[in-house]
C-alpha cells in the first residue's frame, strides 16, 4: 500500500532540477505546463541558459552572452522557444487566412539591432560559432516614429543609406577579412560591427577545423558520393535576435536543401539552407519572400579539413530575384513574427510546396512569353503576306 | 572474488524497518553518508539508517555490489545498470530517495536519466499521468503557461 501512495511528485526540488537538467527543451517546456511545482524548476534560467549553449554554441561566446543578458532579454527559456522551431510556410493555411498584423510589426528593427548567432554543425558537433552584432554596411535610421522605413528613408538618407538601401541585401558572415584590409571607413559606421571584428581575430583559427571526419578520403580522392555525405550531415543554425526587443528567430531549414561541387574537379562545396517568410501583400509579388543562406567551403584532400570561404544570407522574391536592402529589412523583421514549428518534416513539406509553386510560376511565366512570342511572329507573317498580296495586286 | 581481506571487513546496516543488513566494507563505502561514519570510526554498532526501508537497502547495496567489483567491465555494468532500473515508479522513488539520503552520485545519475527518459518528449498530459501529479494552476495561469510553451507539444 505504502508503495502505491508514494510517487515521484514527492521528489524534493533539487531532485526534480537534477531530473530537468537531463531533458531536452521540448520536454523541459511540457513539464512546465504540468503544475506549479514543477513549472517552478522547469523555469529556472540556469537550465535553459546551459540548453541555449549546448543547442547554439554561438550563444557562450563571450560578446553573444552580452548581447543575450541584456535587460531588455525575458530569458534564455524564451529565446530558446524562438529559436528552436523553424519557420513554418504552410501555403494552404496562409492562403486563406492573412499572416496576423501583430500591432508589433509596426516597430521596425533597426539593422543596428539584429544579432546573427550562426552555428555549423557536422555529424551533431559544433565546427563553426559566429555571431555577427548588427548588419554591416546598413545604417541605422531614425525609425521610431515611422510606420515604414520607406516613407522617410529617402527623405533623410545619405547616399550610403540610399545605397545600402536600393542595392540587392546581402549579409556576409565571413567577409570582414576583406573589409579590414580595406580600411574601416565602412565599419566605423556601425559600432558593434567594429566589436565584432576585434573577436574575430581571437577565433579566427575557428574558420578552419578539421572535420570530426569519418572517411572523408578515399584513396586520396573525395569520394564521389560527398555531396550526399554533406547533405545528410551538415546542418546550419542561423538565429536572428532582436536585442532590443529580445525576440529570436532561426531562419534556416537545418538541413542543406542543395549542396553542390562549386567546380567539378575542386575540392569547393556550395551548401543551401534557408526559409520561406510570409509577407504583406504590399511588399513583394506572391506574398512570399525566400530568405537564403548560401555557405561555400573548401575540404582540402589530404586532412579533410573545411575552410569556410563564404556564409552568407540574401532574401529572394519568389521570381529567384535579389530583392534590396530595404525590403530585406522589412522581410527580416516580419521573420521574427512568423509561425514556426518544430516539426521539421512540416517545415520541409512547406518549402516543397514554395518550390512546386515556384517551377509552375516559372512555367506559366516561360508560356506567356512564348505565347507573346507566337502571336509576335504570326502578326509579323500576315503583316508580310498582306505586304506581299499588296505588291502583287498593285504591280 | 574481492580486494585484501583487511579491508573487507564487514559492516552490518539496520533499515527503517528494522532488517539488519550484513555487508562488505568496501561495497558500502560507495555511500558517502557510510563512508565518512567509517571514517570517523562511527561504525561499530549496526548503522541505523533511518530513511531507507529494508527492499530498498537491498537494491541498493546490490547495486553498490555490483559497482564495487572491479572486474566488472563498463560495458557489462552498463547493460547491467540498464536491466536495474527496470521497476516501477514506487520502487523507483525509494531508489531515488535512498541514493540521495545515502549519498551515492552514480546511482542517483542512473534513477535520475532514467526517470527523465520515462518522460522525454511526452505531452503535458502525459508527465501528469507519469508523476501522478494535479493541475494546479488558475485558469489564467495555465492559458499564459500554456501559450507560452505551445511550440513544444502543437
Amino acid at each position: 500500500m505504502e508503495h502505491l501512495l508514494c510517487h515521484l511528485k514527492g521528489l524534493n526540488r533539487d531532485l526534480l532540477a537534477d531530473i530537468m537538467a537531463r531533458l531536452d527543451g521540448s520536454t523541459l517546456a511540457s513539464a512546465a505546463c504540468t503544475c506549479s511545482d514543477f513549472c517552478h524548476v522547469a523555469r529556472d534560467q540556469r537550465l535553459w541558459k546551459q540548453l541555449c549553449h549546448s543547442t547554439w554554441p554561438s550563444t557562450a561566446l563571450e560578446e553573444a552572452q552580452h548581447l543575450i543578458s541584456s535587460p531588455h532579454v525575458d530569458g534564455f527559456d524564451k529565446f530558446y522557444a524562438d529559436s528552436y522551431p523553424l519557420i513554418l510556410c504552410d501555403q494552404s493555411a496562409s492562403q486563406s487566412t492573412q499572416p496576423p498584423i501583430c500591432p508589433e510589426l509596426k516597430t521596425h528593427v533597426s539593422p543596428s539591432d539584429f544579432v546573427s548567432l550562426v552555428d555549423v554543425y557536422y555529424q551533431k558537433k559544433c565546427i563553426l560559432s559566429r555571431v555577427l552584432d548588427g548588419i554591416p554596411e546598413a545604417v541605422d535610421m531614425d525609425v521610431d516614429d515611422a510606420d515604414d522605413i520607406g516613407c522617410n528613408w529617402d527623405v533623410t538618407a545619405t547616399d550610403h543609406q540610399r545605397w545600402f538601401a536600393d542595392c540587392p541585401f546581402k549579409l556576409d558572415l565571413l567577409s570582414f577579412n576583406y573589409n579590414e584590409r580595406n580600411g574601416n571607413e565602412i565599419g566605423e559606421a556601425n559600432n558593434g560591427y567594429a566589436n565584432h571584428r576585434q573577436h574575430h581575430n581571437a577565433n579566427d583559427d575557428n574558420s578552419m577545423r578539421a572535420l570530426p571526419s569519418i572517411s572523408l578520403v578515399e584513396d586520396g580522392k573525395l569520394g564521389g558520393d560527398f555531396c550526399k555525405k554533406l547533405e545528410e550531415d551538415m546542418r546550419l543554425s542561423w538565429v536572428l535576435f532582436d536585442k532590443k526587443r529580445g525576440k529570436a528567430v532561426n531562419i534556416t531549414s537545418w538541413k542543406p536543401l542543395l549542396v553542390q561541387r562549386s567546380w567539378p574537379s575542386d575540392g569547393d562545396f556550395v551548401m543551401r539552407f534557408g526559409c520561406i517568410i510570409p509577407v504583406e501583400q504590399s511588399m513583394l509579388p506572391y506574398n512570399l519572400a525566400e530568405c537564403v543562406i548560401l555557405a561555400r567551403c573548401g575540404i582540402t584532400e589530404r586532412e579533410g579539413c573545411v575552410r569556410w570561404k563564404e556564409i552568407s544570407m540574401t532574401v529572394n522574391d519568389m521570381a529567384g530575384m535579389h530583392v534590396c536592402g530595404r525590403k530585406s529589412l522589412m522581410v527580416l523583421n516580419q521573420a521574427l513574427h512568423c509561425l514556426r514549428s518544430k516539426n521539421h518534416c512540416e517545415v520541409e513539406k512547406g518549402y516543397g510546396q514554395y518550390e512546386r509553386k515556384k517551377r509552375e510560376m516559372k512555367r506559366r511565366m516561360e508560356f506567356k512569353e512564348t505565347l507573346a512570342d507566337s502571336i509576335c511572329i504570326s502578326i509579323e507573317i500576315v503583316i508580310f503576306v498582306a505586304f506581299c498580296y499588296a505588291c502583287i495586286l498593285f504591280f | 572474488m574481492s580486494l585484501s581481506p583487511s579491508t573487507s571487513k564487514m559492516l552490518s546496516l539496520k533499515s527503517s524497518d528494522g532488517k539488519v543488513l550484513e555487508v562488505e566494507e568496501h561495497v558500502a563505502v560507495l555511500c558517502e553518508t557510510i563512508k565518512s561514519l567509517v571514517e570517523d570510526g562511527c561504525a561499530d554498532s549496526p548503522i541505523p539508517l533511518a530513511n531507507v526501508d529494508g527492499a530498498t537497502l537491498g537494491n541498493v547495496m546490490e547495486w553498490c555490489k555490483k559497482h564495487a567489483d572491479q572486474k566488472a567491465s563498463a560495458d557489462d555494468l552498463e547493460d547491467w545498470d540498464a536491466e536495474f532500473v527496470e521497476r516501477d515508479q514506487g520502487e523507483l522513488y525509494h531508489l531515488i530517495m535512498a541514493a540521495n539520503y545515502l549519498n551515492i552520485k552514480g546511482l542517483l545519475d542512473l534513477i535520475c536519466q532514467k526517470v527523465a527518459d520515462m518522460i522525454k518528449g511526452k505531452h503535458p498530459e502525459k508527465i501528469r499521468e507519469i508523476f501522478n501529479i494535479e493541475n494546479d494552476f488558475t485558469p489564467e495561469q495555465q492559458e499564459q503557461i500554456r501559450k507560452d510553451n505551445s511550440w513544444a507539444f502543437e
